[in-house]
């Protein structure tokens, strides 16, 4: 009941996870967040940054499992711009424009965000403190 | 939970939580140390909030 409740009305546990990104030359990088048993998100927004110093493609994908068999959508997918660039759900702009909101994103438990940067060929490689930001709800729920 | 692929072997590994952010680690496949990488790091651009010689001589 409680768990309906929280979705009744603006509830959730506000969470900003950071992670820091390191891209290498010449090599594909992914991170995948994965909903905890026991737990549900509302998806507020993904910011995806481009630290290497040449174009990457940054997709982001719903799975609906932690092994990726299945997949339930692509959320955003394009260029971003070397150095500068950010991959942003629910924009998907690819560039530093601003974010836009209002767009209300459920993952049950299990479900898995994968954020992808592609091969760019040769380069230098970098690394952000702050490459990768989920923001999201977090509420808990009973089976 | 957060995992991410390691450029030494391919396969994904757990990120370790440091002081609320999620950072490299040693890789649970090959035991390579993925902190360790040294890459550039990013910078952010900021702009230069101080006006430029001569333009506040007038005030």
């Amino acid at each position: 009941m409680v768990g309906r409740m929280a979705w009744m009305f603006p509830a959730g546990n506000p969470i900003q996870e950071v992670t820091s990104v390191t891209l290498v030359d010449t090599t594909a990088k992914t991170i995948d967040t994965t909903v905890p048993a026991g737990k549900r998100w509302m998806l507020i927004g993904i910011k995806a940054s481009n630290p290497d110093d040449v174009n990457r493609i940054i997709t982001i994908r719903k799975y609906k499992e932690a092994a990726k068999t299945n997949e339930i959508k692509t959320m955003a997918s394009s260029t971003v711009t070397a150095t500068t660039g950010k991959q942003q759900w629910p924009s998907g702009a690819g560039t530093d424009a601003e974010t836009q909101r209002q767009v209300y994103e459920v993952a049950e438990a299990g479900n898995t965000y994968s954020v992808t940067w592609s091969d760019p060929g040769a380069s230098t490689g970098g690394t952000a403190a702050d490459g990768l930001v989920t923001e999201y709800l977090e509420v808990a729920v009973s089976a | 939970m957060l995992k991410e692929s390691c450029p030494f072997c391919g396969e994904m590994t757990e990120m370790l939580l440091v002081e609320g952010v999620y950072k490299s680690t040693k890789c649970s496949h090959c035991k390579k140390d993925l902190s360790k990488i040294v890459v550039p790091k990013l910078v952010a651009e900021k702009p230069d909030l101080k006006a430029p010689e001569g333009v506040l001589d007038e005030l």
